[in-house]
């Protein structure tokens, strides 16, 4: 991946769709699904269709470290080299964009605070880190019924459909994402022990 | 010289001073980004296109070939595909290598000495030809530069 020193946050179910286009020039795919590695927070890779209106679901895949680069109108790729068999992309637990809708993330202490919509990505340095959650919060939460952004840990705890997250993660929970990435960092920060800005 | 301008130009034969057709495409070639072929129009023959470096110039009223023995038909299925209208270079999003859409090509500044590209005139920015990295059926493709 070309570097780029700057980060860029988005969420994932803006991916799909997204069309897959060489450095030649050429539309060769459009992103169906992006599948996470839920342990290591982060993109394994992302499963294919074909692109144009009918589009069909491709029995390839593009690995994540195969990725040029990943831009707001388009995914890149050398060329179609980039593309490995679908069942190759099979990360130790997978949670795909589809299935995420339907997780409940509750704190370690106990409490619900509401239902994943959306996995917000951080892409940096070549990685694309799932930094945080949209979800619809619940009744816990003030802004009950509304999306808002809750902040993850690097290290992500799974408990069946349940994604746990560090109950301060709370005080860390934004309405969009231009403060996000901020309030992401504030939140490692505080778990490390280390002094917030 | 700009591709906007040289379109539809006439290209004429100087051994027996005739017409063989006119300009209707620039196929474009990256590393170095240089015209390397015109793709013809109202040829006889329906062989429509000449190397670049099969002309004799590439001038403000004609362009010059000694005789119609440079027009061609494509060697292979690969320039078949890179010569085609659906190639051409205007009208083309410019995508930078990042995967962020820039713009739209509208005009190429070219030397018309060698055919080689000066730089690509988006509906937002002018990217140097030295950017280029790909053409192709989607889009142009740049690098990002500083």
């Amino acid at each position: 991946m070309i570097a780029r020193s700057s980060s860029v946050l988005l969420r994932a179910g803006e991916l799909p769709g997204r069309p897959v286009v060489t450095l030649g020039g050429e539309r060769v795919a459009e992103v169906k699904d992006v599948v996470f590695d839920i342990d290591a927070g982060r993109v394994e890779g992302f499963t294919l269709n074909n692109p144009g209106l009918f589009s069909r679901s491709r029995h390839d895949a593009l690995p994540w470290p195969a990725v040029h680069a990943l831009g707001p109108d388009a995914v890149m790729i050398a060329d179609e080299s980039a593309f490995v068999a679908a069942d190759s992309l099979a990360p130790k637990r997978e949670r795909r964009s589809g299935n995420v809708l339907a997780d409940q993330v509750l704190t370690d202490t106990g409490t619900e605070l509401g239902t994943v919509v959306d996995v917000v990505l951080e892409v940096r340095g070549g990685e694309a880190e799932v930094i945080g959650y949209e979800i619809v919060a619940g009744e816990n939460l003030p802004n009950a019924g509304r999306p808002v952004l809750i902040p993850v840990p690097a290290a992500l705890a799974v408990s069946g459909e349940k994604l746990i997250v560090p109950a301060s993660a709370t005080e860390f929970v934004s309405d969009d994402l231009a403060g996000f990435g901020a309030a992401v960092a504030d939140f490692r920060a505080k778990l490390e022990g280390s002094p917030t800005r | 010289m700009r591709f906007s301008e040289a379109h539809h130009r006439q290209v004429v034969a100087t051994s027996t001073a005739t017409k063989l057709g006119r300009v209707e495409g620039f196929v474009v070639a990256p590393g170095p980004a240089r015209v390397i072929a015109l793709r013809l129009g109202g040829t006889p023959g329906g062989n429509s296109l000449v190397s670049y470096g099969d002309l004799k110039a590439f001038g403000t009223d004609a362009v010059t070939v000694h005789d119609e023995s440079p027009l061609r038909p494509p060697l292979d299925d690969e320039e078949k595909r890179r010569a085609g209208k659906d190639h051409d270079i205007l009208g083309k999003p410019a995508l930078l290598e990042t995967g962020e859409l820039v713009g739209t090509v509208e005009d190429v500044e070219f030397d018309p000495a060698d055919g080689t590209v000066r730089a690509v005139v988006t509906s937002s920015v002018e990217l140097p030809g030295a950017a280029l990295v790909g053409v192709g059926s989607y889009a142009a493709v740049f690098t990002a530069g500083d």
